[in-house]
């Protein structure tokens, strides 16, 4: 994959990085999980979205063995996760920081390398090459206990990076991170893909997302709610309508009249509005005079990702705030 | 004094619901005490009837006593965790009251403890009890102050709930054994009884000890009582002023 | 597996060293004891020689032996608070290898521990022994290997540590109290004693006392060694059944 030898287990993989038929996890009454549908391909770097409580972190536990679903399968390479020959296939990062404190960066990243069957040179030069990939140089010999955050989470990424696995599941790499470490997250996980790893993320992020994935997958519910690259998502949502109103007031009170198409104010006077299946700018408009309130200027603008997910997850919360976090 | 009473309310209502701590602080006293008193030796002196409760229950009263301090550094620890410290030290309060009312639960419940520990001793173990209450009564109260005073010495000079927690159970049992509440001082080595004389376990076990074998009542307790509030009064002091300057150097 | 199983043992062991605080509980608490104790029992057996002293190494033995379950219980909840445990989970690493490679650093200790405290006994305060230290050596590993059945067994059944804690000492002080650690079982009322046998601290406190002044050999203390591995046993199985993979563990 790399020039370097592969990881055990040695023979032809059984199938792509990772693909869940039908999986759904219950919890008694509630339906975490309720039937999703993914593959991620080798070289292919997938975002996955969703607000709290669809099922982004349920579903990734479930990739990485932490948690078994009750119905569906889920493989990876083609063998079954719970095998110890699949486990050697992933990396995975928690949504928390997983390190010991007491140990160097450098120790952590040999230890969990180990773990996956290197040898004491082959850590110790794995471990290397995660410090080069990650920037870690001025903080590899230091206790995890003393770095911040940002590096914290960069030392996190690279014990799933150390044993050099086709998948990658990461949940939220980038959350509450400085910009720096942000990009370097960023750019790392784009370059792993690129050497031919598939990689499965979680994120709150919807910039990075839009910038380094290759397709992204809305999970709502439970349920994959859409999935396609940018564009083809934007292709299924309607339009973002701009209403710019002369006065404060009458911004408001299309807010409260348009309460339905998650209006949000865009500066001091304008409304940006998410239409659906169905729903016209003629509609729009007839509402607004109805009401006596008329707009001074009325645009179409194409929808960015963030207003296609509000618009995706319209049904999970009554809320119209931005995406959460 | 009034908010200080109030931070005191909140505190003990924390503790209430905290089972765990208060089974915790009866139950193992009283089953080592319960054991202990068919092991050891009776304490000499006194009378001649006495047996191994007459040394077992004091002993334990002063090694569990002064262990209540452990929970006084936990507790404040906590308040310190939860952010809640800040924000009660911003606001009006003077410190000292606010770690007054913090530290007075334990107090009482340090001095309760004590008490408990005599009843049962003498109700079901075959305990003596040839002193009067009065005096077990302000010996166990003079103890539970100055055992919370010890938990806030603790944690002003601890850095970690871990290091404080250390220290209150080595110093517990250390203190403990050189006060005669394991093996009775008369059989420990000379210089070791005149180190004892320093701490405030010596004063507590032999003010219990001698109401219960030497029928000693207020008057004969004072001098203990005396001793264990005046050390108290130094821990108290010395903890004050060292939280009062760095409270914030404290992590879980 | 076994260059994992290294990895785990070697990756304890180093945080074991790093953690002051346990040889603190281990084995500071139980010296003071055993020291300041010494002087305050009578000889437990009526055998010639026989001091308080051969009551008190063997019992602060067995009684700070038990709470070696709480050191490895500790290990394994810190995990659990630094993420690594779920972490430890994806990894290859089989359950068999991370039990084993979390148990046997406290196996060890356990077993130090009380050879410790009964050498410092025998050459400071004039403990006797006068059966074998190979029998002292195997019924040592036997108790430690329970202490830490038990400890495995409290942390799948408790959510937080500090719960664990004080169950491990009230059971400690309960068990062992009642097995003759804190005063010998003759001396303890004759209901007690009935039910002492259902102690593994009373097979563990008898075996050493046999040792130190029964002269028993390894031979010798076989039937307390099976009675303390069956406790030990039992504790397994049950933590085993007890184990709920995605329970939520708090500090």
């Amino acid at each position: 994959m790399r020039g370097r030898p592969p990881p055990p287990p040695a023979g032809p993989p059984g199938g792509p990085p990772l693909e869940l038929v039908g999986v759904q996890r219950r919890f008694g009454d509630l339906l975490a999980v309720a039937g999703v549908d993914l593959v991620v391909e080798p070289g292919e770097l997938i975002g996955l979205l969703g607000r709290n409580g669809a099922g982004k972190s349920t579903t990734m536990r479930m990739c990485v063995g932490l948690d078994e679903p009750t119905q569906g399968r889920i493989s990876i390479l083609g063998d079954s996760i719970a095998a110890g020959v699949a486990r050697a296939a992933v990396g995975y990062c928690s949504q928390h920081a997983a390190l010991y404190p007491g140990y160097t960066a450098r120790r952590n990243l040999e230890f969990f390398g180990r773990l996956y069957g290197l040898r004491n040179a082959e850590a110790a030069a794995a471990a290397e090459r995660v410090i080069g990939l990650l920037g870690l140089g001025p903080v590899a010999d230091r206790h995890v206990s003393e770095l911040s955050g940002g590096y914290e989470r960069r030392v996190h990424l690279g014990a799933a990076l150390v044993h050099d696995a086709p998948l990658l599941v990461l949940d939220e790499p980038t959350a509450g991170v400085d910009i720096e470490s942000k990009e370097r997250i960023a750019n790392t996980m784009r370059g792993v893909a690129d050497a031919g790893a598939g990689v499965l993320f979680a994120s709150h992020d919807l910039s990075d997302v839009e910038r380094i994935c290759d397709r992204i997958v809305i999970l709502s519910k439970g349920v994959v709610k859409a999935s396609g690259t940018p564009k083809q998502l934007a292709g299924d949502v309607a339009e973002l309508l701009r209403l710019e109103m002369e006065t404060v007031a009458d911004r408001e009170a299309v807010r409260a009249e348009l309460a339905s198409l998650h209006p949000r104010v865009n500066g001091r006077l304008a409304v940006d509005l998410t239409l659906r299946e169905g729903e016209t700018i003629a509609q729009v408009l007839a509402r607004c005079e109805a009401k006596g309130l008329r707009p001074a200027r009325v645009h179409a603008v194409a929808p960015g990702l963030e207003s296609i997910f509000l618009r995706v997850t319209a049904d999970d919360e009554a809320g119209t705030d931005a995406v959460a976090d | 004094m009034r908010a200080a009473l109030e931070i005191t309310r909140h505190k003990a209502r924390l503790m209430v619901d905290d089972v765990q701590l208060i089974a915790f602080l009866v139950l193992l006293p009283v089953l080592a005490m319960v054991f202990f008193s068919y092991g050891l030796l009776p304490p000499p002196g006194g009378r001649v009837d006495a047996n191994g409760a007459d040394q077992a229950v004091p002993g334990m009263a002063v090694l569990f006593g002064f262990l209540v301090a452990d929970s006084v550094g936990h507790g404040l620890f906590r308040e310190f965790g939860w952010g809640t410290w800040q924000r009660l030290r911003t606001g009006p309060v003077g410190v000292s009251a606010q770690l007054f009312g913090l530290v007075a639960p334990y107090a009482v419940l340090a001095t309760v403890q004590v008490l408990v520990l005599h009843a049962i001793g003498a109700l079901a173990l075959g305990m003596h009890f040839s002193g009067t209450v009065p005096a077990l009564l302000v010996m166990a109260t003079a103890a539970g102050i100055t055992t919370a005073a010890l938990g806030m010495v603790l944690v002003a000079i601890s850095r970690t709930t871990q290091q404080m927690s250390s220290s209150a159970n080595t110093l517990a049992i250390v203190l403990a054994g050189i006060s005669g509440a394991l093996t009775p001082v008369e059989r420990l080595p000379g210089w070791v009884q005149g180190v004892a004389h320093v701490t405030p376990h010596y004063w507590a076990l032999q003010g219990y000890r001698s109401i219960v074998i030497d029928g000693a009542g207020l008057a004969q307790v004072a001098p203990n009582a005396l001793c264990l509030l005046g050390i108290a009064a130094v821990l108290g002091v010395v903890a004050i002023a060292r939280l009062r300057r760095r409270p914030t150097d404290r992590s879980l | 597996m076994l260059l994992q199983t290294k990895a785990v043992l070697g990756h304890k062991l180093r945080l074991l060293s790093m953690d002051l605080q346990v040889a603190v509980f281990i084995i500071v608490m139980p010296l003071v004891a055993i020291v300041f104790l010494a002087d305050g029992y009578a000889a437990p057996r009526a055998v010639a020689g026989a001091t308080g002293v051969d009551q008190v190494v063997p019992g602060m033995a067995t009684l700070f032996g038990f709470t070696i379950a709480d050191s490895v219980g500790y290990a394994v909840f810190r995990e659990h608070g630094w993420g690594t445990w779920n972490r430890l989970r994806t990894t290859p690493l089989a359950t068999w290898p991370l039990m084993l490679g979390t148990a046997a650093p406290f196996v060890v200790l356990g077993t130090l521990q009380v050879l410790l405290l009964h050498a410092v006994g025998y050459l400071f305060l004039d403990m006797q022994f006068t059966g074998t230290w190979a029998a002292l050596v195997v019924l040592a590993i036997t108790a430690a290997t329970t202490g830490v059945a038990l400890g495995l067994l409290l942390v799948a059944i408790c959510p937080s540590s500090e719960q664990m804690a004080g169950l491990v000492s009230l059971l400690a002080v309960l068990l062992g109290g009642i097995g003759g650690a804190l005063a010998p079982t003759g001396r303890m009322p004759a209901a007690l004693e009935a039910v002492a046998h259902l102690t593994p601290q009373f097979w563990v406190v008898e075996g050493y006392k046999d040792v130190i002044l029964g002269e028993s050999t390894v031979v010798d203390v076989l039937p307390n060694m099976v009675a303390v591995a069956a406790f030990a046993a039992i504790f397994f199985v049950v933590a085993g059944l007890a184990f709920d993979r995605n329970a939520e563990k708090s500090l």
